[in-house]
Parts: C-alpha cells; sequence; structure tokens
C-alpha cells in the first residue's frame, strides 16, 4: 500500500516514488500467475460488457516479456468475447532503466500491438524527449499505434504532452497516437492549456483519463468541446496504485459525475459518449457505430436513459460480440 | 431471412428515442427497424428497454423503485 499513499497524497508530488515502490513487485514477475489475472479482469470486462481493452504490460529489466506472454496467451483465449490491444509499456523509464528499449523492441517481435511510453519520469527534458523519440523510432519500424502515459503529476512544469504532438505531426503518425493521464493538465496557466488543445486536435490525439485513480485529472470536459477524442479509462483493477476495479465503463463513468461534478443530464450525455463512440475513436477502433453492415458489437443495457444506466451501473442484459451471444451467466 | 440474433424494441442512439429492432445476422448487423417481421433464431427479451447508444430525448423525472420517497 505504499506506492498507492505515495501516487495519491501531497497532491500527486510522489507519483514518481509510488512507481519506484511499486517497481519492485516486479522483481517476482512470473507469467504463470499474471495470466490468473489477467483472466480475472477479461472475465470481468465480459460481466460488464467491456469488450474492447487496451492493456498496458510492463516490459523492462525486471518485468522482461513475462507480462506481454501471459497476455499473448489470454488474447488469443479471449478473442471471441474481447479484443485486447497490449501496449509494450517501458514502466521505468528508457534513461532510467538502461536496456529496456531493447525488452520493448523484444515485445514487438513476440506481438505486442502498441507502442508505450512514460517520458516524464525521466530526470532531464533531454532525456523525455529522447523517451518519446526513441519509442517512436520502433512505432514506425514496426508500424505500430502510440499510447503513452503522459504528466502523471502534480508538476505544472512537465511537457511531455507537447513533446508527443509535436513528434505526431512531425513523423506524420496523427490519429494513431494516445496519450493517458495528462494529469498536469489541470495546473497549466490558461493559455498553456489551450496551446496544448490545438496540438491534440491537430494530432488528432485521443486522451483517455482516469479520474478515479488520482487527485488531478486532465481537463475532461473542456477538451469534449473542443472536439478532441477524450474518454474516461479503468486504468487499474487491485494492484499497486488502485484498491478497486471491476472493467465496468458504466462504474467508471457514475465515479466520474461525482469526482468532476458532471450531474445534470447533459453532463450524463458526456459521460455515456466518454465510454463508448469516444473510447472506441480514441483507441482507434473501427466501425463501431451502430449501423447496418457493421460488426454487431451490442450491449444491452436494462435502461431508459444515459441517466439510469449511469445511476445503476449494473451488468448489462446483452454482450453481442462479433454477432455472438457472449452475455455472463448471472450467478 | 433468419437472424442469429433480434433484439425488440431498443432505444437506440441512431433512431432519435425511437424504439426499433436490430437484427444480427453472420456477425454483422443486418438491418435496423422498427417491427421487423423475418424470423429470428433467438428473439432477446422483447420488451427490454435497451440503449446500446444514445437516446436523444430524456425521460421525465419519476417514481421508480429506487427512489421509494418519490412514489409517496
Amino acid at each position: 500500500m505504499a506506492a498507492l499513499s505515495s501516487y495519491t497524497s501531497g497532491s500527486m508530488g510522489g507519483a514518481m516514488t509510488a512507481i519506484e515502490q511499486a517497481s519492485k513487485v516486479k522483481e517476482g514477475y512470473d507469467e504463470k500467475w499474471i495470466i490468473q489475472n489477467v483472466r480475472k479482469a477479461l472475465d470481468l470486462a465480459v460481466k460488464f460488457g467491456n469488450t474492447h481493452i487496451r492493456a498496458f504490460t510492463d516490459v523492462d529489466t525486471k518485468a522482461k516479456l513475462e507480462g506481454v506472454k501471459a497476455l499473448i496467451k489470454a488474447r488469443e483465449e479471449y478473442k471471441d468475447r474481447v479484443t485486447v490491444q497490449i501496449v509494450a509499456f517501458p514502466q521505468d523509464g528508457i534513461a532510467r532503466d538502461p536496456g529496456a528499449e531493447g525488452w520493448v523492441r523484444k515485445a514487438l517481435e513476440l506481438g505486442a500491438d502498441v507502442v508505450g511510453g512514460i517520458p516524464w519520469i525521466e530526470y532531464t527534458e533531454e532525456d523525455m524527449q529522447d523517451h518519446v523519440d526513441r519509442m517512436f523510432a520502433l512505432a514506425v519500424e514496426f508500424g505500430k499505434d502510440v499510447s503513452m502515459l503522459l504528466d502523471d503529476a502534480g508538476d505544472a512544469g512537465l511537457r511531455t504532452v507537447e513533446m508527443l504532438a509535436k513528434k505526431t505531426i512531425k513523423e506524420g503518425w496523427e490519429g494513431r497516437v494516445t496519450v493517458q493521464h495528462a494529469r498536469a493538465m489541470s495546473l497549466y496557466p490558461e493559455p498553456y492549456y489551450r496551446k496544448i488543445e490545438h496540438l491534440l486536435k491537430v494530432a488528432r490525439i485521443g486522451l483517455v483519463s482516469d479520474p478515479q485513480t488520482g487527485p488531478l485529472y486532465a481537463r475532461v470536459k473542456d477538451l469534449y468541446a473542443a472536439g478532441v477524442s477524450v474518454a474516461l479509462g479503468q486504468d487499474d483493477i487491485a494492484d499497486a496504485y488502485y484498491p478497486f476495479g471491476r472493467n465496468n465503463m458504466l462504474e467508471i463513468a457514475f465515479l466520474a459525475a461525482h469526482l468532476m461534478w458532471m450531474t445534470t443530464f447533459d453532463d450524463m450525455k458526456i459521460l455515456y459518449d466518454l465510454v463508448t463512440t469516444n473510447a472506441a475513436k480514441a483507441l482507434g477502433i473501427a466501425d463501431f457505430a451502430l449501423a447496418e453492415g457493421n460488426p454487431a458489437n451490442l450491449v444491452v443495457v436494462d435502461a431508459a436513459s444515459e441517466w439510469e444506466a449511469i445511476w445503476n451501473h449494473e451488468a448489462p442484459k446483452l454482450v453481442v460480440k462479433a454477432g455472438r451471444n457472449i452475455t455472463a451467466k448471472r450467478a | 431471412m433468419t437472424y442469429d440474433i433480434l433484439i425488440r424494441n431498443a432505444v437506440t442512439r441512431t433512431s432519435s428515442g425511437k424504439r426499433v429492432d436490430v437484427a444480427i445476422a453472420g456477425g454483422r448487423i443486418a438491418r435496423i427497424a422498427p417491427d421487423i417481421k423475418e424470423g429470428a433464431a433467438e428473439v432477446f427479451d422483447a420488451w427490454t428497454r435497451c440503449i446500446p447508444w444514445r437516446r436523444s430525448e430524456w425521460p421525465p423525472f419519476r417514481p421508480t423503485r429506487a427512489v421509494p420517497w418519490a412514489a409517496r
């Protein structure tokens, strides 16, 4: 629980300490027990109608490929129920963890779908930029999308969202990049925030926020109004950073309604978008709309409105994945 | 045509609050229309209120089992 306390206390000034504390767990990483936890999380996803997941898998000099191997097995096991995208994620940094870049390359060769990154935890701005550049080089080489955890601390001086957006435009990777967290955005001066909002739009970058896992969060409502593909994410499930989580995205919307004070009926329409259509856009999922000819991925909720759906955040009545009824059996 | 799944009376985003049936065949959404007549191998809960996507109009606030004080 030490990492959890460090992550959430003191206006997120200890977020980096939390990552260092949680890193110790990885000394005991083993594919055999990791896959058991993955199955539990994916069974919850099926139960609550969460049929697409982007999973960040630690890939570094401690975790090596243990997590990726477990996720690749699970991706195959659950392919008819949940589409899993595996992110090769150097959680402990690139400059700070010499050798991690090589493990990310190996993970991509093994079958990871997305190139990850966490440049804000490097010690200097030069190392942060280098982190972005080196991970992006791998993405271009392997033809993969990019998904990075950025500016995840209470420091208004963090600038890695800007770095990634500029790199995305420079490499012509518009529409293929997603930002997670960006909590420092809540502390930015207004003129700088507006610059970042513009860059996110130009680069067509999706942004996923998890207000339930930390006291700061990106300016979700403003980004939505500006037309950025902003979404809500589950992030952690019973790990070093968060003690709960059921892969229930209506529950996430319910929590966000309180944390972000989005409690009007109009707000709830936005919240519903943030866990459905906007989330699909943020992850680059094609043909997600309810339209004739599209893949039959449907979640049927026993509610008369978005308001009731978020209010009760119960398991859906019916979950259909690619035309198959995959609804979990009730206990 | 026989559909794999037929969801009746769904309230969807694309239908502006109108109830429609959604027919699924071959892994895809075959048809969205009110009162689909063709046969279905499985009909799901014909009168369930559904919102796979968005409903455009909010219902008026009304008593429900979840708000017992509203019924008094």
